[in-house]
């Protein structure tokens, strides 16, 4: 699990383990915005310069105020709703962050320029298309700042950091402060232990949250309560002994040599593919039968596909009549470069043996040896036979053929 | 390790690394882990859903969803459902989300086997995965095969745990065997007969439910570690090597691991089998009652 999404996974355990919201410390970045706390909230907000932000900016104090009133451990919860009603309603100021304390965690709110951060851990949560955003987070595992996007012209001249040795600290109030901080007071003793035993979850990476607004799906079917449509099936067969071997497959038929163990095999291999016994020792009877898969397609990010059917890899393979009418599994190429085409290559299987063929792609189909350096390109419609670890490279993606029935 | 990867065979993933604030109507609050397949969020259900949970788990798999895919999984989802096993997580919609298959399901609070919310006790453990093989075993007996029993998807609830995410890739994705390298060390819970090409059985997952065990509760997987860097090389080491139960782990384990990893036909025969076999193990340890 290494998600950057919310600072750490949401603390499962004791809630005891959160500390308590308000013997948090909270450290105002000099500037003209406009800081608020009290108990169980903090809130950095930008009213408008007008009478109407004037008033904008009482309302959500006094809801501040009033959900602080009754000694609630934690307000995060109706305050995250209520505030979103406001702010839709244009009652608050459009542009705000907002944490509050839930039992185990932070309810957030975001509107317009609002965004909370945790520096240390690269992560930020900001609305991208000004959408008022409400969740809920875990207790972020390291100080954490909520600040409004600055308009480009002043963004440069960040403000200094308030020095983190000084001993500031908003107990309750209002200030004006361009964003302000909220972390555990630097007591090295009584600092709580956050999320631990938990695998604090840190992205390395800025994780920007993305507001879509939510649409029903374009589909959707029941699970829960609806009965399948095909009927019973019968239970899986129980393990019978010599029945371990591959007998899937697309039901071609090929003919081989059995081993010992009544395994078909390739009649070019000297070892049975599946137990690995020397062939040599077999009966040497000429039989048909179903064609167990010849190998493994494994792909460079460890993807693997198996050799029972014949494929069309490209970036859309499905526009294919062939893979339509299922004679070709498709097998999706995911690429940004744009350099594989939407159908790039076919693997086709013929009796024992694996071809590849170039669909006249635009841009090649490569291929080398075992372990060998050096490329060549395929003719396109030229059908080759893939030798036991050959390497392929469609575009920016590789893959090698792993046989089983190697045939030397 | 790149982003997630998973059906698609690419670098990065089509959805970019952001958070959806939803996925459908479904509120996103937060990113409950990532597979090869796709990710897990933690999410409010709409209220059309017409559910009491405040909160459920969306699944949602990387890349389009072809239609015929699509009836395939909500046919496995509700012959999984219909099972009504208290050790399967009940799934409550499948649909499709910006062209993406998805499902909603219940959020196990302590996520699972592979990174618990808490320290598990080895009895624990023991218990984990005995609810797991029962629940595979309540699939086999419908003809069902899980295709991805591994420590991911072991959830531990409050009362059991549960065996989540049938292997929905065989339809959405035919033919693979194997999806990407997103979770580390995937291919060490694959039985070496399925990486050649054998349909799921009965006795691939009495493998995989050992390889599970194993890991979870020697804290080293049955082929040791598996370079995730290397897919090619795990697989050969798979399909050349036999797999061996660390030396350290106490022998009433061991020979239950054992008799999972012997060749198909001398192996534990049913997943049931070795649902009994480790609550008596459990049971025998803590004096406690099971369930
Ligand atoms: N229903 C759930 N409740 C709580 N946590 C979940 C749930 N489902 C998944 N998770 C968490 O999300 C993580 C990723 O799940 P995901 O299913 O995407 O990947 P996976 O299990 O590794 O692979 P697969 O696609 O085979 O299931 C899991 O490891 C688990 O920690
Ligand atoms: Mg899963
Ligand atoms: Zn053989």
């Amino acid at each position: 699990m290494s998600e950057g999404t919310a600072p750490g996974t949401r603390p499962r355990v004791a809630a005891a383990i959160v500390p308590a919201f308000d013997q948090m410390t909270v450290t105002v970045r000099p500037g003209s915005d406009v800081v608020a706390r009290m108990p169980g909230v903090l809130l950095v907000t930008r009213p408008a310069e007008t009478e109407e932000g004037d008033r904008a900016l009482r309302v959500v104090l006094d809801l501040l105020a009033t959900s602080a009133q009754g000694g609630i451990r934690a307000p995060g919860y109706r305050l995250g709703r209520a505030l979103r009603t406001l702010i839709e309603h244009g009652a608050a100021p459009a542009d705000l962050a907002l944490v509050a304390a839930t039992d185990d965690g932070l309810a957030v709110v975001l509107a317009g320029a609002g965004a909370i951060a945790v520096s240390e851990r690269g992560w930020r949560l900001a609305c991208v298309s000004g959408r008022v955003q409400v969740r809920e987070i875990d207790w972020p595992p390291a100080p954490l700042l909520l600040d409004l996007a600055r308009p480009a012209a002043e963004s440069g001249q960040g403000t200094p950091e308030p020095r983190p040795a000084r001993p500031f600290d908003l107990r309750e109030g209002v200030v004006p402060g361009n964003g302000a901080i909220l972390a555990s007071p630097p007591s090295p003793t009584a600092t709580p232990e956050l999320g631990a035993g938990l695998q604090p979850s840190a992205p390395r990476e800025t994780v920007d949250m993305l507001l879509a607004s939510p649409t029903p799906p374009s589909r959707c079917d029941q699970i829960l309560g609806v009965d399948p449509l095909g009927g019973p099936r019968p239970a899986l067969p129980l393990p019978v002994t010599g029945q371990d071997c591959a007998e899937s497959g697309s039901g071609t038929r090929v003919r081989g040599y059995r081993c010992r163990d009544a395994h078909l095999n390739d009649p070019r291999a000297l070892f049975c593919a599946i137990c690995g016994i020397r062939m040599a020792e077999s009966t040497g009877v000429f039989v048909e039968g179903p064609r167990p898969p010849l190998g493994l397609l494994v792909f460079d990010n460890g993807a693997s596909f198996s050799l029972d059917d014949n494929y069309l890899l490209g970036r859309e393979p499905d526009i294919d009549e062939r893979v339509r009418t299922g004679r070709l599994r498709p097998l999706v190429l995911f690429d940004t470069s744009g350099v594989i085409s939407r159908r790039h290559a076919e693997i086709r299987l013929e009796d024992w043996d694996v071809l590849l063929v170039d669909c006249g792609s635009a841009n090649g189909t490569l291929v080398a040896e075992r372990g060998a350096t050096v490329w060549s390109a395929l003719v396109p419609g030229q059908p080759v036979r893939m030798l036991p670890s050959m390497q392929v490279r469609i575009g920016e993606r590789s893959f090698v053929f792993e046989s089983l029935h190697g045939a030397p | 390790m790149t982003e997630t990867e998973g059906q698609l065979i690419g670098r990065s993933p089509p959805t970019g690394q952001g958070v959806p604030a939803s996925v459908a109507d479904y509120e996103v609050q937060q990113v409950l882990g990532h597979g090869d397949s796709g990710r897990v969020y933690l999410a409010r259900p709409p209220n059309r859903l017409e559910r009491a949970e405040q909160f459920v788990a969306v699944k949602q798999f990387n890349g389009p969803c072809l239609d015929s895919a699509y009836d395939r999984a909500v046919e496995e989802l509700r012959a999984v459902s219909a099972l009504r096993s208290p050790y399967l997580p009940r799934v409550f919609e499948a649909g499709l989300a910006g062209g993406s298959f998805f499902y909603s399901m219940d959020h196990i609070v302590l996520g699972s086997l592979a990174a618990p919310g808490r320290r598990l006790s080895q009895t624990e453990v023991l218990l984990a995965v005995s609810h797991a093989a029962s629940a595979a075993h309540a699939l086999h007996e419908a003809g069902i095969a899980h295709a991805a029993i591994k420590p991911q998807n072991v959830l531990i609830g409050t009362r059991c745990a549960l065996l989540s995410d049938i292997g929905l890739g065989r339809y959405l994705r035919p033919g693979l065997t194997l999806t990407g390298a997103a979770t580390p060390g995937a291919v060490e819970y694959v039985d070496p007969s399925v990486l050649r090409g054998a349909s799921p059985s009965r006795s691939s997952e009495v493998w995989a439910l050992a390889a599970t065990l194993h890991r979870a509760v020697a804290g080293v997987g049955i082929y040791g570690e598996l370079s995730d860097d290397e897919p090619l090389a795990a697989i050969r080491k798979m399909m050349s090597t036999k797999p061996t139960v660390a030396p350290h782990l106490p022998p009433d384990i061991a020979a239950i691991l054992q008799a999972c990893l012997d060749p198909a036909d001398q192996r534990i025969f049913t997943a049931a089998e070795l649902a009994h076999r480790l609550t008596e193990l459990a049971r025998a340890r803590e004096g406690i009652s099971g369930g």
